[in-house]
C-alpha cells in the first residue's frame, strides 16, 4: 500500500516540531534557567559570601588568655564572650581601632539574672529592685568569675519562693535538712545530684504519729493516727509540707 | 666508557635523590594549602536544643539580629524564645518574650503548674513543606542539610510563610522575598557556632 502524500508532509511537520522544541529545550535554553542544582548551589555560594559578624570565643582567647583562662573555670564558662561583649569581627581584625561594648551597668546582667519564674530551678537570679539598689553589679561580683562575694544561704539562695512560704508556716523552725538530704554535688549540678523527699507516711508520723515512734517530737504537733487517718494517701497528697496549713 | 660509567654511578645517586625532593616538596606544598574545599556531601548539619536549660534572656534572638540584618522591628524574627506556661485547669498559655518588655504573666504562682523557655527556630527539617509548596523552587534544602531560600529567586507568594507548622518565616519587608533561619549557613560551614551561640549551653 502506498503512504499517501499528506501523511508524508504531516510526518515531516511533526518532526520538525518535535526536533525545534528538544533544540529549544535542551540547546537554545541555557542550562541555568532550567538546571535547579546551578542555581540552588549559586544561592548556596551567595549565602556563603555573607559577612561574619560575631568571631567566636575562639578568635577572643588568641589575644585574651588570661581572660579566657579565667572564664573557661568558672559559673561563666560556657557563656560566649560576645553575649556581653557584642559582636567583635572588626575588633579582632582590628584591635586598636574598633572596642567592643562592655556592659557595666546595673540593666545588662538582669538580663540573665533577673528572677523570672519561668527560669529553671537552681539557676542564680535576684531581685534587681531588692538586691543592693543602685550598686553596680560589677562592684561586688566579677562577670568573668562571678563567685557570690559571700556563700548564700544554704537552699534559699535557690529555692527562695519555698523558703518564704515555709517562714510564715508552722514548719518554719525545721530546717530543709531534716527532710531532705542534698548531696555536695547539689550545688554545683543542682540536676544531676537531686536531693532527697520522704517516702513514706511513717516519715512524717515521726511528729504527727500518736504511736511510740513519735514520743520525741513537740508537743505543739498536731497527732492523727496513721493507722485511720487519710487511708492509703500519701501526707503531701493533701498537706503541702511547706505550708501546711495552707492546702487540704 | 668512563663517561658511561660516570654517568650511571650519578643516576644512582639522582634518582632516589630526586624522589625524595619531590615528596618533600609536596609535602611542604599540602602544608602551605591544609584546607580542602569546602564538600557539602561530607557535612549534615544538625542541632540539639535542652528546653530545660533556656533561661529566657533572648540573646539568641539578638544575636541573630545583628548577624543576619533581620529587620530591627520586634516581630521580624529568625529565632525567637516562647514561655509556655502550664495551668492546675489544664490552659497552656504561649507568649513570645523577644517580641519586647516582657509583662509577667504568673500571677498566682500556685494555679501554675509548670512554666519554662522554649527557644524557637526554623527546624530544617528533613521532608520540609515550605520546600515542597513553593512554586518556582526557590527555597531548597543544601547538601548538609540546612534550607535555604534563593532571594533571587523568590517571587514573594507566602505560600512557605502558610506552610511551615512552626512560622519559622516571615517576608522580608525589604527585600519582599521570604526569609528563614538559614542555620547560619554562612559561619558552620567555615567551621563556626551559629551566632546566637546560647548563653546557656552546656
Amino acid at each position: 500500500m502506498r503512504i499517501p502524500e499528506q501523511i508524508h508532509r504531516l510526518v515531516i511537520v511533526l518532526a520538525i516540531l518535535v526536533g525545534a522544541t528538544f533544540l529549544i529545550r535542551f540547546v537554545i535554553i541555557p542550562r541555568s534557567l532550567v538546571s535547579t542544582d546551578l542555581h540552588w548551589s549559586e544561592a548556596a555560594q551567595r549565602e556563603l559570601a555573607k559577612p561574619v559578624k560575631f568571631a567566636g570565643a575562639t578568635a577572643c582567647q588568641d589575644c585574651h588568655e588570661d581572660v579566657a583562662g579565667k572564664k573557661a573555670r568558672s559559673f561563666h564558662k560556657n557563656v560566649s564572650c560576645e553575649s556581653c561583649h557584642g559582636p567583635a569581627v572588626k575588633h579582632a581584625e582590628d584591635p586598636g581601632a574598633v572596642k567592643p561594648q562592655a556592659p557595666r551597668d546595673r540593666k545588662f546582667c538582669p538580663v540573665c539574672h533577673a528572677y523570672d519564674p519561668s527560669r529553671p530551678t537552681g539557676f542564680p537570679q535576684i531581685n534587681p529592685t531588692a538586691h543592693n539598689p543602685l550598686k553596680p553589679c560589677i562592684s561586688c561580683h566579677n562577670p568573668h568569675d562571678p563567685v557570690p562575694p559571700k556563700v548564700p544561704r544554704e537552699c534559699a539562695a535557690c529555692h527562695a519562693q519555698i523558703e518564704r512560704t515555709k517562714a510564715v508556716s508552722s514548719h518554719a523552725l525545721i530546717a530543709c535538712t531534716t527532710c531532705h538530704k542534698a548531696p555536695e554535688r547539689h550545688k554545683t549540678a543542682p540536676r544531676l545530684a537531686l536531693p532527697s523527699k520522704p517516702e513514706t507516711r511513717e516519715f512524717c508520723g515521726g511528729c504527727h504519729g500518736t504511736g511510740a515512734a513519735a514520743k520525741d517530737a513537740p508537743k505543739e504537733a498536731p497527732k492523727v493516727d496513721l493507722s485511720t487517718h487519710g487511708g492509703r494517701n500519701l501526707c503531701w497528697e493533701c498537706h503541702y509540707p511547706h505550708l501546711p496549713e495552707g492546702r487540704t | 666508557m668512563t663517561e658511561r660509567r660516570e654517568f650511571l654511578k650519578g643516576a644512582i645517586f639522582f634518582f632516589p635523590a630526586a624522589g625524595i625532593l619531590t615528596s618533600l616538596a609536596r609535602e611542604a606544598a599540602a602544608k602551605d594549602t591544609p584546607q580542602k574545599a569546602y564538600n557539602p556531601a561530607d557535612h549534615l548539619y544538625g542541632m540539639g536544643i535542652e528546653i530545660d536549660k533556656c533561661i529566657g534572656c533572648n540573646r539568641c534572638a539578638v544575636a541573630c539580629k545583628v548577624e543576619n540584618d533581620v529587620p530591627d522591628e520586634p516581630f521580624y524574627f529568625r529565632t525567637w524564645v516562647e514561655r509556655y506556661t502550664i495551668t492546675r485547669d489544664g490552659d497552656v498559655a504561649v507568649e513570645n518574650i523577644s517580641l519586647g518588655p516582657r509583662k509577667d504573666t504568673v500571677q498566682d504562682a500556685r494555679e501554675v503548674v509548670r512554666t519554662f523557655f522554649v527557644p524557637k527556630l526554623c527546624n530544617h527539617c528533613a521532608n520540609p513543606p515550605c520546600v515542597q509548596v513553593c512554586p518556582v523552587n526557590a527555597t531548597f534544602t543544601t547538601q548538609d542539610g540546612a534550607v535555604i531560600v534563593d532571594s533571587k529567586r523568590c517571587i514573594g507568594c507566602r505560600y512557605c510563610i502558610q506552610a511551615c507548622p512552626y512560622g519559622a518565616r516571615y517576608l522580608h519587608p525589604k527585600t519582599k522575598t521570604a526569609d528563614k533561619c538559614t542555620f547560619c549557613y554562612h559561619r558552620v560551614v567555615k567551621g563556626l557556632q551559629p551566632a546566637g551561640s546560647c548563653a546557656s549551653r552546656g
